[in-house]
């Protein structure tokens, strides 16, 4: 990759970031977090919004402990993302992103199977109701048995998509890792 | 990428190829279950006219029968919302996968790569 492609790249992760966002990285000034051309960057996103640019505090070279950023990113994802030497088969943001997606999308299914459930409950109901005709006693029961099929129903729904689809995220992750550990084996 | 041609292996080309289709199936796939939702609308209409028809009713559009049964919108957004949701988890799997393969090529690359180096030096 290109410097002027990376630049871009890095350009195009800043610029979603509130400029308040930008100013504190900007006077925190962790080298050990952002490059060079992070804060070259961050600088210019901040010319272009008319912000008035404040002192740096001295440059921060160690991270204490493995930290998170604001988009819940580790710091070797944000290093993945922000160094030179970018992997030729994958785009390192590509595969943040769709984490991103996906766990957004495991929430999606959560909600969705919980308002499925009201379908599938006045269906389990009806269900139940037809092998017990003109006992209105019985329709309590009725009910909770449908309640019952119900809950179970979404609740192996939303734990067999919801289990699988954070394990691939998990392991994409351990993937990147494992190749971004391996350029820094070379 | 000279250099990183020199180190691939049959078994890299299988690896990015079936990347390559599960990338490219992964639209298909989104693009299949985005029509697919189209369909349900119309499958909807016919099973609603026929049961009309079959209960001597005349059969009414969409709209009306929306206006008349509220839940029936219900009950066809959550269909819709599954198909929808079906393809997007399909697409989103396909994409891992795609970029998980190409992941271990390049992770094993890069270990041919520094082994070596360490050969050499």
């Amino acid at each position: 990759m290109s410097n002027e492609e990376l630049r871009k790249q890095i350009y195009g992760n800043l610029i979603l970031k509130e400029t308040d966002e930008l100013l504190k990285i900007w006077q925190v000034n962790n080298r050990s977090f952002w490059s060079d051309d992070a804060f070259e960057v961050i600088k210019g996103i901040l010319k272009e919004r008319g912000a008035e640019i404040p002192e740096q505090n001295e440059p921060v070279y160690k991270m204490d402990e493995e930290t998170l950023n604001d988009d819940g990113l580790d710091e070797w994802e944000v290093k993945a993302l922000d160094i030179e030497d970018q992997p030729e088969f994958y785009d390192t943001l590509e595969v943040i992103t769709l984490k991103d997606n996906i766990n957004k999308t495991t929430r999606a299914v959560i909600v969705f199977n919980i308002l499925g459930g009201f379908t599938a409950f006045q269906f389990y109901s009806s269900m139940v109701q037809s092998y017990f005709p003109n006992r209105e006693e019985l329709v309590p029961l009725i009910y909770l048995i449908a309640f019952i099929v119900t809950a179970l129903g979404i609740a192996v729904s939303i734990a067999l998509t919801y289990f699988p689809l954070k394990a691939l995220t998990h392991i994409l992750r351990i993937l990147m890792e494992m190749e971004f550990r391996s350029r820094k084996a070379n | 990428m000279n250099e990183k041609e020199d180190f691939f292996s049959p078994n890299h080309n299988r690896l990015l190829n079936i990347a390559w289709w599960a990338k490219n199936i992964a639209w298909i796939v989104l693009v299949i279950n985005v029509l697919l939702t189209g369909a349900r609308v119309l499958e909807f209409q016919n099973t609603e006219n026929l049961r009309a028809v079959m209960s001597n009713q005349i059969p009414q559009g969409l709209l009306n029968i929306f206006v008349e049964e509220p839940l029936k919108v219900f009950e066809l957004g959550i269909s819709m919302t599954a198909i929808v949701l079906r393809g997007i988890i399909y697409y989103l799997v396909l994409k891992g996968i795609s970029l998980g393969l190409n992941m271990i090529v390049e992770t094993d690359i890069n270990y041919r790569e520094g082994s070596q180096e360490g050969v050499a030096q």
